[in-house]
Formats: C-alpha cells, sequence, structure tokens
C-alpha cells in the first residue's frame, strides 16, 4: 500500500493546519472534478514571506495530508521557494511512491493550490 | 432452478473475468460504468474485420452487401429487444451522444420561456444538453426526489405546466440505482400536455430489465451498447416514427442524402438521415451479438439474478459497521446499483484500497453533481453488478471494506 504511507495515515488522522486564518492576505480554493476534492489555502504573508498558511476543505486522505504538509512547509518560507516548490519533493516528504496518475493529482491538488494563492497574492499586490 | 442465472457458469463466457487485479481474483463490480463483454461479442467484430470489413450502404461489391446486411440485421436486433420497429432505431456513438443529438434536432422547437423539466437525479449528459438551452431564454425545471432517493412524484406533476416542451428523465439513477415509475410519470406529463416531447435516459435500464418501449409510452428513449456487453463507441435513440419526423438531423454529409445540388439537398429516410458518415460498423454489429446474448439469457431472468444479488447486498453490507448507503435500499425499486460511504472515510480511500483487493468500484460524483448537492455529499463509492457478478463477489467486496476500515483507525 504504498500510496498509503505511515506519513500520509499519520497526517490524515492528526491534520495540521485545519484551521481558518482570522485575516488572510489571499484565499484561494480549487478544486479536482474528477473526484471533488476540495482544497482552500490561506495564507498570512508579510512582503514576500509566508507567515502563516492553513487549508480547508473535503478531500481524500491523500489529499489531506498533502495539504497539511505543504500549508506546514509554507510558513515562514519566502514567496518564490513555493513557487520553485516541485512535486517530487512532496511525493517524497509524503513517503509516496508509484501513485498511478489518478491518485497524483489528489497528491498535488494542494500544492497547485498554493501556487495559485501565490499568484492571486503577487497580483493584488501589483495592482495595490 | 436449472433455469435461473448461473453467474459462476455465465463468467466463462468473459475472458476479462479470469485476469488477476494486484494478484487477486478480478472482482468487477463497476458495471454501471460499462460491462465486459463475453467472447460471443468479441468473436462478432473480430469476424466482421477479418471477413467482411467493408463499409456500409455504398459499395455493389460483396463485401459491402455483407457488411451491410449484418448492420442491418443489428437494427432489427435491438429493435426487437426493446420491442420497437426497425425504422424507429438509430444507432449513435453512446448515449450521450444521443441525448445531445435529440436536444439539439428539437431545439427548433423551443423558444424563450418554454421550459424543460428533468429530476435532480439526472447524469450530467441529461442536464448539460439542455442547460445549454438557456442562453435562447429556455427555462429548465428539476422535479425534486424523496430523501431515500425516489422521485417525489408530485413536486414532476406539480412543474408541467402548458409551458412544458420536453420531459426528459432517467429510467433508473446511475448513483441510487432507483427504478423511476416511467409509464406512470409518462401518463402523468401527457394529461399535464399532451404536447410535451417525452424522452427517457435508459442507459442504465435497458442492459438491466426487460424494456418495452411501446408500454413504456414515451417519444424517445436512449441508452449506450457499451453498458450491456456490447462495444464501446455505439449507443441508440429508439424514437417513435411521429417523434422523429420532428427531429431535425444533428449531424449532416453523407448517407444521411437522398439527393444533394449544389443550392439544395433532400435528406434521406428515416433512420438513414439520422446517421450521417461511416457509421460504427464493428460497434453495431457487435452490440447486435450482445443483443442475441442477453436474449438468449433473457431479461426477465437477468432483472431476477441481478434483484436476489442486490438483496444479498443490501442485507451484508447494512451489517457493515459505519456504512451509510444512499438510495431506495428496496431491490423491488432499485436495480443493481448500490452507492455508500463509510464514515470518515474518503470515497476515494476506499475505492483505492478495494482495488489491492481486486474489487473495481466507482468513486466520486458519478457524473450527477446535483444529486450529490441534493444527497448533501461530495462523493460516494458506487458498486453496481451484472449477470456475471454472485454472492461470492459480494462476500469479496464486504471482506475488502473490513480490510479499508482496518486501514482507516482514527
Amino acid at each position: 500500500m504504498s500510496e498509503y504511507s505511515q506519513k500520509v495515515l499519520q497526517l490524515w488522522k492528526k491534520p495540521m493546519n485545519r484551521y481558518i486564518l482570522q485575516q488572510p492576505s489571499v484565499r484561494v480554493r480549487d478544486w479536482n472534478p474528477l473526484c471533488g476534492d476540495i482544497v482552500e489555502i490561506q495564507l498570512e504573508l508579510d512582503g514576500d514571506v509566508i507567515k502563516n498558511a492553513s487549508f480547508q476543505g473535503d478531500s481524500c486522505a491523500i489529499c489531506t495530508a498533502s495539504a497539511s504538509l505543504v500549508t506546514d512547509i509554507a510558513k515562514g518560507k519566502h514567496i518564490t521557494t513555493m513557487e520553485n516548490f516541485e512535486t517530487q519533493e512532496l511525493l517524497k516528504m509524503l513517503e509516496i511512491e508509484n501513485l498511478n496518475p489518478a491518485r497524483l493529482k489528489c497528491a498535488t491538488l494542494s500544492l497547485h493550490v498554493m501556487k495559485l494563492a501565490l499568484r492571486a497574492y503577487k497580483e493584488s499586490m501589483k495592482n495595490g | 432452478m436449472h433455469n435461473d442465472v448461473d453467474p459462476t457458469k455465465l463468467s466463462e463466457d468473459f475472458p476479462i473475468l479470469k485476469e488477476k487485479i494486484n494478484g487477486k481474483r478480478l472482482v468487477y463490480l463497476d458495471n454501471a460504468s460499462t460491462t465486459q463483454k463475453p467472447r460471443s461479442v468479441l468473436a462478432k467484430i473480430q469476424e466482421f474485420y477479418t471477413s467482411y470489413n467493408a463499409n456500409i450502404h455504398r459499395g455493389v461489391h460483396s463485401l459491402s452487401q455483407h457488411a451491410t446486411s449484418a448492420y442491418d440485421e443489428a437494427r432489427r436486433k435491438v429493435a426487437m429487444f426493446v420491442n420497437a420497429s426497425e425504422n424507429e432505431i438509430i444507432f449513435t456513438h453512446g448515449a450521450t451522444e444521443s441525448i445531445n443529438a435529440i436536444a439539439d434536432g428539437l431545439s427548433y422547437l423551443l423558444q424563450p420561456d418554454d421550459e424543460v423539466l428533468l429530476t435532480v437525479m439526472e447524469h450530467h449528459s441529461n442536464i448539460v444538453p439542455w442547460q445549454d438551452m438557456q442562453k435562447h431564454g429556455v427555462v429548465v425545471k428539476y422535479a425534486d426526489i424523496t430523501d431515500d432517493g425516489m422521485i417525489d412524484v408530485d413536486s414532476f406533476e406539480s412543474q408541467i405546466t402548458k409551458k412544458t416542451k420536453i420531459v426528459s428523465i432517467s429510467h433508473c439513477s446511475n448513483v441510487l440505482g432507483t427504478i423511476n415509475p416511467i409509464s406512470e410519470l409518462v401518463r402523468i406529463a401527457r394529461r399535464k400536455n399532451k404536447e410535451a416531447i417525452v424522452i427517457i435516459d435508459a442507459a442504465q435500464s435497458v442492459p438491466h430489465l426487460p424494456i418495452n418501449f411501446v408500454e413504456l409510452g414515451c417519444d424517445f428513449l436512449v441508452f449506450s451498447g457499451h453498458k450491456m456487453l456490447g462495444p464501446t463507441g455505439v449507443g441508440v435513440i429508439c424514437g417513435k416514427y411521429s417523434a422523429l419526423e420532428k427531429l431535425q438531423p444533428f449531424i449532416k454529409g453523407s448517407d444521411m442524402i437522398k439527393e444533394v445540388t449544389l443550392d439544395h439537398t433532400t435528406y434521406a429516410d428515416i433512420p438513414q438521415r439520422f446517421e450521417a458518415g461511416t457509421p460504427n460498423i464493428e460497434g453495431v454489429i457487435g452490440l447486435g451479438a450482445a443483443v442475441d446474448y442477453l436474449r438468449k439469457i433473457s431479461m426477465e431472468k437477468v432483472r431476477q439474478h441481478e434483484k436476489e444479488l442486490t438483496s444479498y447486498a443490501l442485507q451484508k453490507l447494512l451489517d457493515v459497521d459505519g456504512i451509510v448507503i444512499y438510495g431506495p435500499k428496496n431491490p423491488e425499486s432499485q436495480c443493481g446499483v448500490i452507492s455508500f460511504n463509510l464514515e470518515g472515510i474518503h470515497a476515494h480511500d476506499v475505492a483505492s484500497l478495494l482495488d489491492k483487493e481486486g474489487v473495481a468500484v466507482r468513486s466520486g460524483h458519478h457524473c450527477a453533481m446535483p444529486l450529490m448537492e441534493r444527497l448533501g455529499i461530495s462523493s460516494c463509492v458506487r458498486a453496481s453488478f451484472y449477470l456475471y457478478n454472485s454472492k461470492e463477489d459480494v462476500d469479496a467486496l464486504v471482506d475488502a471494506l473490513q480490510k479499508v476500515k482496518q486501514v482507516f483507525v482514527k
């Protein structure tokens, strides 16, 4: 059961950062139409640094674990670090191997939403 | 009882059922999505390509004549299967295309403020083509369902008005398995508005129930070949001749014309005018072979077998701790489709782990997002049966669900 690693199950049981931020700088939601996973990511930024990150959603264990981890990694990081964060790195941290293409989308949805959120934040900064 | 369906014996006819999935026996419970194909269907397709492959309705040469007769023969078989006339059967590429062809071909009859009535349990295929008409001012309405997944007949009746031009409803829900009382609903529709055109999405019923097009009383009945042991890429519009006369061709070009001049085209007769271009010949011939297979067993026996299996599965599944089953939970009013969730575990996780045990089910929204919303869920797991499924398959599903629960202990 390589996709359900101990790490995935542990994060599914006790997800980190699953709450609503009081005053997020940006919040973005997206979903996977194939399975219905929904993830919303909220970020609090100070300039180009992510101060706090949280998620909410209705999602499978892999997606939940991934969102939990992605938000945790993001805290304290510079925007560009997260923009360049790669899928393979995320899968490695989740200890996932041999994911089929359908489930890969579950694992990567939160990273996709994180990048959408950062883009939205940068747009809002540019437009003042 | 020797006349009953014997799934173990029948499964011998389906080579794929011998496959091992993740080292386990394949337990194929995704039949509402697509069914497996018996040897006789596979052989018929192979025979077409190895013995008489040619285009139909065109050549005078022997191969073309042979292919044309086989194609026409399949049309007769399909017509007989649903008790329709030969010229009431149109081949498409699937039930989705069938509904699109009807919606497009009737759209010239709809004016702004005219109404289309659907139900909330429809597959997206029977929602999206109609919603597309909203941009021309057509109003799309939905009959509600009861909490146990039955059609709310009062809601259905009260929403048919003088403005209702189209009523398009599924015979069996692809998620809940609910068998809708189609004859009654057609009668109500006719009583309230005799002009309304009634379309039945029979993609989930023609493969599993005896169907009599004349008795149902609808104008159009659509279904897919691949959900009834046939190949993919072939579907059917069964339409009353008088209704087909109202339908404009959806696709235009070769093979659907009587005459073409530089400034004018005369269409061919019905049904040929609705089958432009080279059709899916192997698909149609394969579907004919699938119909032969089903008729040999008899649809009454197919239904009886699935009813017994559904009854057994409901009993066994209701005993699983933490399971929530959606729909009627009554084999009398439900075909062989059971949707459920395990409390606290996402449908996708359940399906992934069932797959490890060789059990193939569908998970997700099942192309019925409005129904999911009505049920208050975002996804569920669906097990759907066919004539080759046995009680052992149900037992394998239940055992695998217990394993899923062991992995996902909080």
